[in-house]
């Protein structure tokens, strides 16, 4: 790819193009939209954590005042299972339920009131069964089956090098032991779903990451050949890494085809936490070897996660862990395993990070107490093993010349001298703590391939249509610039369809931070194909030959002849008339080889991120209160497409992992979640946020659109470790266990 | 919404007439920040609801003479702006400035705070250690309730909504050589019930030191606004120490009676905490050492 240095929209901070909708309120949730003649489907859920079904009795339900329908398992026209990588979760329960939260029945009524309260009439009887409620309990000889072939879900390993022998012979050995918590993605949205079905098709508009793996899955279960079901993507009210598989939408959709008639499903806020997939909680056991020079010689990783009731996205989750779990350094020798189990918890799924943070909090908290037993600072400890080009990961990829992990530590640094720390007082202290990163991009050593087509009409406007919608993180606005940069307009007038099953392609899903790489890389060639075709024929247009024809944007001419030129809607139009349509198109998938299922080395990723972030934290030394005063977030993002949008992106990361370190916990007792909704779910507040300094790096990667990379999970990785290792610079304690809440902190300076 | 009438009343005895007709069915709203989510979650019910907040009567936060009067429509963010009450009883400004987010501040009422009966409650146990009492009018007549006698249990009022209108809170003017104070401890810096609150009001006389008078109320400690009156009692000294104010905190994390949430904490720690932030606060009331 090209690294223009003319760039008129890259690297700018255009408006975003969903700002306007979003701020007057005209942009539409699934929740807003409403059809005549509408009926609203409500989940009637297990109460129970683990149980045997003996009976579904909806007779009751079934004859409450405007109930139209009571579905079960026995209504559903297709296959009764979901699950993207491993089919192991019916979308209503028929033998069995696995989780509290898990659907058995869809109640369908004339209003959402009458649905309601045909659910309190619903009878279920079970036989309880023993839970399991802990990844070790799960594993235990003996233990529950709470599937069929027993409850270990996944288990993987990893080894470069001779890391036993290696840690023999290290002069400094750190072992410890991680704890993080599961987490909710609480977006703002209500999760809903709109479903109609006419002579045979049915089309469904819900917010989605992936809408064609939604249509593909929903499809199947709905018993329909896919091109007869059309998922449309609403705006999307938050996702974090959520919004996939079994939303509201499925429900809607499968109420809609038995009844014949429009369908709403709107989860509430209760609903929402109880029932939707959560952030695996991790134990990790993480041993590192350093000689006294502080060169890292070995890690040995042991990681068991609490994969919940069904796979969901536990592979993904663990491969991301697999790859990244030795952080962002040069480690000769590494050995890991990690276990997934299943559990009577809430379902564990893909989060912002998917499993990175989790590991990140493990490896930096590592690197953290390693310069403490050394002396040595902590930024230094990090610059001498930091990954730089042709660094070798511990999957064994040998890195390209984009890593700027090192800008990263050196620029936060910097900015941490400058900002200081201000003096302890009779009650507090005050460190600033640091944490890097790496992150590879796209999905893990498998195809992920990314499309994009763009349309040109007669009065020579552009159309690009994308298959996935913008989360909120800003894609639509940054595939708008790729495209507007190559097609020379400006952003404004590159209209973009988003997420339409009906009219988009198929540009993979909306995670692991693959959207400006892969998708990006797809609209470049994509706009680059429509210019070439368009070129072509304005050369023929103009008797000259393509290399001599230059584009401004609005028409052709040949460099020589002034005077001479064809404007694009002249083109679109001779093109239309010979029955030519002018299309571009474009796929982009990068390059990878798969991982040794027995060593996990391979190269997963096209490109990685990097980045360095820091905290400065005030610890209250009599109450173990934590409040963080200040942050600084550097990332090597390759190229900033939209550089505010990566700044917003970086301070909603710091919202995120503030909530991760500190405050935010689902709690659960036997499986059941204690007070689920937001009351009680400390996400932080406005007056909780520090200040933040945005840093943007840009170490171009050669494969990426005009080098850019990605950012969405990146801010989010360092962020809790950070804050973790600025409570121990200011107070000296070392929380290993997530979040650090006010108590856990006043614990640890108990004698 | 599973309530079938709202009516707004003009009047005290408009308000009365309605419960009075309805013959326990209704129920007084007046911010219904509570209320609203409690109907919708049918931990109560109504089918009328009395809307007491248009009541000219019930509007007004004033000094009158030896007390200070706060209508039932008053709202938190109308006490925490207060002059009156910053100047006079600051402690009731600072936890009503503590309540929720702006929002919820804007609309609920203190009386509410009240007769929600949850042992957390920011403007309430300042009112409780500001010895509060309420003005509660039925079409049986009216009676004064000392607001530590307002709970029956938590989240459960001596006040009967569905009969009774709770029309003022009033408390003495603390006046001067009083002091007050509130503090609070919290999972975040808004929209959190506390982990713990406290209000301290302290009447010393003259210059000399001594503590005529001392009223701490803690919450959410015990099932309603908690008030350590140990503690009281051992400020209520001639001679004031460092020794004395540890003494009196460790005296009130010992009477409290928290317990282990998963959400607020274990025991030791909520009792700990009473014994720090009420040393502190303390400590910076008296301004010694």
């Amino acid at each position: 790819m090209n690294e223009k240095s003319c760039c008129e929209v890259i690297g700018r901070s255009v408006r975003r193009v969903d700002s306007q909708g979003k701020l007057t309120g005209k942009a539409r949730y699934a929740g807003d939209i409403s059809v005549p003649g509408m009926l609203h489907a409500r989940v009637f859920r297990s109460d129970r954590p683990h149980a045997r079904i003996l009976a579904i009795r909806t007779a009751k339900a079934r004859a409450s005042s405007g109930v139209v329908a009571v579905l079960t398992h026995a209504d559903i026209p297709g296959k009764n299972v979901i699950g993207q990588v491993k089919p192991d979760q019916q979308v209503l329960c028929a033998e069995k339920v696995r989780f509290v939260g898990d659907p058995v029945a869809l109640v369908v009524a004339e209003t959402e009131a009458a649905a309601e309260a045909a659910l309190a009439l619903m009878e279920v009887d079970y036989a309880d069964l023993p839970g399991v409620f802990t990844p070790e309990e799960a594993l235990r000889p003996g233990a529950p089956k709470i599937h069929e072939d027993g409850n270990l879900l996944e288990e993987h390993a990893l080894r470069k090098g001779d890391p036993e022998q290696a840690l023999a012979g290290a002069e400094v050995v750190i072992r410890t032991a991680y704890r993080t918590q599961m987490v909710e993605h609480a977006y703002l949205e209500p999760e809903a779903g709109v479903a109609v079905f006419e002579n045979g098709r049915a089309t469904v508009w819900m917010p989605s990451k992936y809408a064609h793996a939604d249509q593909r899955e929903l499809a199947t279960v709905l018993g329909l050949a896919p091109e007869n079901l059309r998922v449309v993507n609403t705006t999307i009210g938050g996702c974090f890494g959520d919004k996939v598989s079994l939303s509201a939408g499925f429900f809607a959709a499968l109420a809609a085809v038995n009844t014949g008639r429009p369908v709403r499903t709107v989860y509430s806020r209760e609903e929402s936490f109880i029932a939707t997939r959560k952030r695996h909680p991790f134990r990790i056991d993480y041993t590192l070897g350093a000689s006294r020079e502080g060169r890292l010689v070995a890690a040995k990783i042991d990681i068991l996660a609490d994969a919940g009731a069904y796979s969901a996205s536990s592979p993904t989750v663990l491969f991301k862990a697999l790859i990244h779990a030795a952080g962002p350094y040069d480690i000769p020798h590494v050995g890991m395993k990690l276990t997934f189990a299943y559990t009577n918890n809430p379902v564990g799924g893909s989060m912002r990070g998917l499993g990175v943070p989790q590991t990140a909090f493990a490896h930096e908290s590592q690197i953290d107490l390693l310069a403490r037993k050394l002396g040595m600072d902590p930024f230094e400890l990090r610059l001498k093993n930091a990954m730089r080009p042709g660094s070798v990961t511990a999957t064994g990829h040998g890195l390209g010349d984009s890593v700027g992990l090192v800008e990263t530590i050196e620029r936060v640094r910097r900015e941490v001298a400058a900002i200081g720390t201000p003096p302890a007082t009779a009650t507090k202290r005050y460190g600033w703590g640091i944490a890097s990163m790496f992150y590879g991009i796209g999905q893990s050593a498998r195809p992920n391939p990314g499309r994009a087509r763009i349309e040109v009409d007669e009065e020579g406007r552009f159309t690009l249509f994308i298959g996935i919608g913008d989360v909120g993180q800003g894609s639509s606005t940054a595939m708008s610039q790729i495209a507007a940069e190559v097609l020379g307009r400006p952003v404004e007038e590159i209209r973009i369809v988003a997420g339409d099953t009906a009219s988009c392609p198929d540009s993979g899903v909306t995670a692991a931070s693959r959207v400006t790489y892969i998708v990006g890389n797809a609209v470049h060639m994509a706009a680059e194909d429509l210019l070439t075709q368009m070129r072509d024929l304005a050369a023929g247009f103009l008797r000259s030959a393509p290399g001599k024809v230059l584009y401004d944007g609005k028409a052709f001419r040949t460099v020589e002849g002034a005077g001479r030129q064809v404007s694009v809607a002249e083109v679109v139009r001779s093109a239309r008339q010979k029955g030519g349509e002018l299309c571009g198109t474009g796929v982009f998938d990068p390059s990878y080889t798969p991982l040794d299922p027995e060593t996990g080395q391979g190269e997963p990723m096209g490109t990685y991120a990097y980045a360095t972030q820091a905290a400065l934290v005030g610890v209250d030394k009599e109450s173990g209160e934590v409040e963080v005063l200040k942050f600084v977030a550097c990332h090597d993002v390759g190229r900033a497409v939209n550089p505010k949008a990566v700044e917003g992106q970086i301070e909603g990361a710091v919202s995120m992992g503030l909530g991760f370190s500190l405050s935010e916990e689902i709690l659960l007792q036997n499986g059941r979640m204690v007070k689920p909704g937001f009351s009680q779910y400390f996400l932080p507040t406005a007056l909780d946020m520090p200040e933040i300094r945005s840093l943007i790096a840009e170490a171009p990667e050669a494969t990426g659109p005009f080098g850019a990379k990605g950012v969405g999970e990146p801010a989010l990785i360092p962020t809790a470790p950070a804050i973790v290792n600025a409570i121990h610079a200011a107070a000296g304690v070392r929380i290993t266990d997530l979040p650090a809440t006010a108590e856990k902190v006043w614990r640890l300076f108990r004698p | 919404m599973n309530w079938k009438r709202y009516e707004r009343a003009s009047d005290l005895n408009g308000a009365l007439t309605l419960l009075d007709r309805a013959e326990g069915t209704g129920r007084v709203i007046a911010g219904g920040t509570d209320l609203v989510l409690q109907l919708g979650q049918r931990q109560k019910s109504a089918e009328l609801l009395v809307d007491v907040t248009g009541i000219d009567e019930l509007r007004g936060l004033c000094a009158s003479g030896a007390w200070i009067r706060i209508g039932a429509a008053v709202t938190h963010r109308e006490a925490a702006a207060s002059g009156l009450l910053r100047e006079e009883a600051a402690v009731l400004a600072e936890g009503c400035g503590m309540v929720g987010s702006p929002q919820i501040r804007n609309i609920a009422t203190l009386m509410g705070n009240v007769i929600t009966a949850q042992p957390a409650a920011d403007a309430a146990v300042p009112l409780t250690a500001l010895g509060a009492e309420l003005r509660v009018v039925s079409a049986a007549g009216e009676r004064w309730v000392p607001l530590e006698e307002a709970y029956r249990g938590v989240g459960e009022s001596a006040i009967d909504a569905t009969r009774e209108v709770a029309t003022e809170i009033r408390f003495r003017r603390p006046g001067a050589g009083a002091k007050t104070r509130f503090f609070r401890l919290a999972r975040r810096k808004a929209l959190a019930l506390p982990v713990l609150n406290g209000a301290v009001c302290l009447w010393r006389d003259g210059d000399a030191g001594r503590i005529r008078e001392a009223r701490i109320a803690l919450g959410p400690v015990a099932a309603r606004p908690f008030r350590a009156r140990q503690a009281e009692a051992c400020l209520t000294s001639d001679r004031i120490t460092a020794a004395l104010l540890e003494e009196a905190a460790r005296l009130a994390a010992g009477e409290a009676t928290p317990r282990t949430s998963l959400i607020r904490g274990s025991e030791e720690y909520r009792r700990a905490m009473i014994r720090l932030y009420l040393t502190r606060t303390l400590w910076e009331m008296l301004d010694i050492g």
